[in-house]
């Protein structure tokens, strides 16, 4: 992935003591285009090390004046999203992978169900600009505890009415209700917390959804582990990855890392053969087959003192 | 740099259209090798050799206007050529923004846009065309978007909707094609759109090329080269016109084969269209005579190699089965080995 | 574009794949649409509660659309028949909005195809034979190994271009 942009904070607010939202606008030039689903990489400096995060795209695709972005404090972060919510000012300057989309709506769908839990919500407010432009039938079904994570609620029950559907922590989603007896053509889409995400692909599942009808993403981020040594066969470097850091950062580092997209391991685009060494796969994308000879370096990592790669 | 544009010249009978030596030099000569085999030679669209057909995204050459009167001349005799299926609408305004803002940045002698919001002022002078128009509604143009801008645009355009981790054709503006039906094809898959292609499939050529094409990202678009050969300079060589041109390839002797058999290339240009997330495939084709090509120092020779190892369902494909024989002797003077 | 028909590669993505009709476990409906009474009878005794239209009994095209209109995600077809019958029927269950992987065809009926005329834009009702001539336009048409799902049928081009009309008035 070449072409960063150079973005500038131009507003920044929180809607939760969670969850702030951000208002990017173009150094130079201006913005791509993109399209409803569509995520960023923000690249962030945390002293030595440089992390990625991916966050969706939360503004009117119509609109490339400027990006919004909304994200929630993590508690157990590796510093990143702590850095946008306390470091980052207006004025401030980021940098920016280009717009990728991994969670586009279907063209074919005659009904976008949508279940959102929590932070999920941001890549369907993207959706709604571009959803009811096209006049397409929509539902929302919105989980979140009231005052933390239930960022746009206001604005969505203005826009939606009776069309989108609450569930404060408390009130229990029924998820068989939902995706029972729906009409030919609807599609079902789902970002939030994974055990949303498995208990919504799971119960579509069981009620005979095939598979393509059935569309998710999920806010996965690479997770802390033991430090090792990284080997590259090809020129025979050698890197230290630390605990903090992912496999992939630590080749970013060194300025030979393969393209990404999710960063999360699920999408497949970093995938890179390992030839030594113990690896914990963390991923969401290989096979069993497949994670003996690659692994996803945005995610899995080693678990002995040593990994060689074939880069 | 300016382009100027040559005298209007035909497509059909007569078949005036000829290249002139600016247009010859620029001819993209697709073969690297003396021999040809299918890859995957898809290469990210860098602009480059300011004055080629690589410098910009899309290409106006001196054939423009003949090649747009072409094209009006097709539509009117055959409006199934245009199609756009119902939820193509948004991909054909983002195709129209696209080349909009392209063709105004990188010919502005010729082409100008001003957007206030979504008011739009489009003047394309070489074609007398001044429009204002709203962005997103189609009643105020002339026409769909997607026909109202590929009426100016050199090549013949296929928008792809991305979903299930393939891509459909399902719109496009298809007055040039190298024997393939929009008609037939529209609503196809990559790789059920590709079905007639002999050996391609095997080698996997389809399999990872769509992998490419799905992670094509906004503002970095790819490209690659097609090749095939045609009788007369005959832009519209589709199926639908098959039974009137297809015995042209049974009058090819070696005394008319220079006039004859042209060289035709296609630039295929593949971008993201950023609010739909579809992808557009422009297909830009080249024309070249064999007595034109042969003008440029070691073409003919590398032609002749070329055309006489090429493996038969590869010809037979590409549709010279009844002439190849003659060709390749007539192009075996410019061969030394030969 | 071929001459003549060209030496086909092992697998031709675009024709059509029928199979003998297996129940799918997944789907929690089961819809089978057959053009008459007597095909895959076997077949559905196999299943749970199938939905039945059989093409030869009254009001079936109303029905047909009755029963798509009705049905909810979960539920997948099986449409037995000749390739003409079968294509309409899944042409009509594509615009009522099912997937390709919600829908099985098997070819009971050998035979009867559907073929489109890439010179007039006619798709025509058609034999197996390879070659015919276009009841709209008369252009004898050479049938291709390329097939329109959308259409329902397989392309058509003047089999002979020195000859285009040969065969025609006959």
């Amino acid at each position: 992935m070449s072409a960063l942009l150079q973005v500038q904070v131009s507003a920044a607010r929180l809607l939760t003591p969670l969850v702030r939202e951000f208002t990017l606008v173009p150094c130079a030039g201006s913005l791509p285009g993109f399209s409803s689903g569509s995520h960023v990489q923000v690249h962030l400096p945390l002293g030595e090390r440089t992390l990625r995060n991916a966050y969706s795209l939360t503004g009117d695709p119509a609109d490339n004046r400027h990006y919004r972005i909304a994200v929630r404090l993590q508690e157990a972060s590796r510093g990143g999203s702590r850095y946008l919510h306390q470091q980052v000012e207006v004025g401030d300057r980021l940098t920016l992978s280009p717009p990728a989309n991994l969670f586009a709506p279907h063209s074919g769908a005659q009904l976008h169900i949508l279940i959102a839990g929590g932070i999920g919500i941001t890549p369907f407010m993207a959706y709604l600009e571009a959803l009811q432009r096209r006049q397409a039938n929509v539902e929302l079904h919105y989980l979140y505890r009231p005052g933390l994570t239930d960022a746009y609620l206001d604005e969505l029950q203005e826009r939606l009415g009776s069309r989108l559907h609450r569930y404060a922590a408390g009130t229990p989603c029924d998820l068989q209700a939902i995706l029972r007896d729906r009409p030919l053509g609807s599609h079902v889409y789902t970002c939030g917390p994974q055990r949303l995400l498995e208990a919504v692909r799971e119960t579509a599942s069981r009620l005979g959804w095939p598979a393509s009808r059935v569309h998710w993403e999920a806010f996965s981020a690479a997770q802390p582990g033991q430090p090792f040594e990284l080997e590259l066969a090809r020129s025979g470097r050698r890197l230290q990855v630390s605990a903090e850091q992912s496999l992939l950062e630590a080749l970013e580092s060194a300025g030979i890392a393969p393209p990404s997209l999710c960063r999360g391991g699920v999408c497949g685009q970093c995938m890179t053969r390992h030839l030594q060494g113990e690896i914990e796969h963390r991923d969401s994308f290989l096979s069993r087959a497949e994670q003996a000879e690659f692994l996803m370096p945005c995610v899995s990592r080693g678990c002995g003192p040593r990994v060689l790669l074939d880069l | 740099m300016s382009v100027q544009f040559s005298p209007l010249q035909t497509y059909r009978e007569p078949f005036s259209f000829r290249n002139s030596p600016k247009a010859i030099r620029r001819f993209p000569f697709p073969f690297t090798e003396d021999s040809y085999l299918y890859s995957v030679n898809i290469e990210p669209a860098n602009s480059k050799d300011p004055g080629s057909i690589y410098e910009h995204w899309f290409d106006i050459d001196e054939h423009y206007r003949s090649e747009m009167a072409e094209r009006a001349r097709v539509l009117d005799k055959d409006p199934r050529r245009y199609l756009v299926l119902a939820h193509m609408q948004e991909a054909a305004w983002d195709a129209l923004e696209m080349l909009m803002h392209k063709l105004a940045a990188d010919y502005p002698q010729w082409f100008e846009l001003d957007c206030d919001g979504l008011h739009w002022h489009w003047r394309n002078k070489a074609l007398e065309i001044d429009q204002r128009f709203t962005f997103g509604d189609a009643t105020t143009l002339p026409c769909e978007p997607l026909e109202f801008i590929t009426r100016q645009v050199q090549g013949d355009f296929a928008l792809l909707d991305q979903r299930d981790g393939d891509l459909f054709m399902d719109a496009g503006m298809v007055t040039s094609p190298a024997d393939w039906s929009l008609a037939f094809d529209a609503g196809m898959s990559f790789k059920q759109w590709h079905s007639p292609v002999p050996m391609a499939h095997q080698m996997g050529i389809f399999d990872r090329a769509l992998k490419y094409l799905l992670n094509v990202p906004v503002g970095q678009p790819v490209r690659r080269l097609n090749w095939t050969l045609t009788i007369n300079p005959r832009l519209d060589s589709s199926p639908e016109t098959f039974h009137e041109w297809g015995a042209d390839r049974g009058s090819v002797t070696a005394e008319n084969a220079g006039r004859l058999v042209h060289l035709r290339v296609e630039l295929q240009l593949m971008a993201r269209l950023p609010r739909s997330n579809g992808l557009m495939f422009s297909i830009r084709t080249y024309l070249i005579s064999l007595d034109e090509l042969v003008s440029q120092p070691g073409w003919g020779c590398r032609l002749h190699r070329v055309l006489r190892d090429l493996p038969e369902p590869i010809a037979d494909y590409k549709g010279m089965t009844r002439y190849r024989a003659t060709l390749v002797q007539w192009l075996s003077r410019f061969d030394p080995d030969a | 574009m071929m001459d003549r028909p060209s030496a086909a590669p092992d697998r031709l993505y675009s024709l059509p794949v029928y199979r003998e009709p297996m129940p799918r476990e997944a789907a929690r409906r089961h819809i089978v649409v057959m053009q008459s009474a007597a095909l895959g009878a076997a077949f559905v005794e196999g299943l749970d509660q199938p939905l039945l239209l059989n093409a030869q009994g009254r009001d079936f095209p109303s029905r047909l659309t009755g029963l798509l209109t009705d049905a909810t995600v979960g539920c997948h077809l099986y449409i037995l028949g000749d390739e003409a019958f079968i294509w309409l029927v899944h042409g009509q269950a594509c615009r009522a909005g099912l997937h390709d992987d919600e829908i099985d065809m098997t070819l009971s009926v050998p035979g009867s195809r559907r073929v489109y005329c890439v010179h007039c834009g006619l798709t025509q009702a058609a034999s197996a034979a390879d070659r015919f001539n276009c009841i709209g336009c008369q252009v004898q048409l050479g049938v291709r190994a390329h097939f329109s799902k959308r259409l329902g049928a397989y392309l058509g081009v003047c089999d002979d271009a020195d000859r285009p009309y040969a065969g025609a008035g006959s």
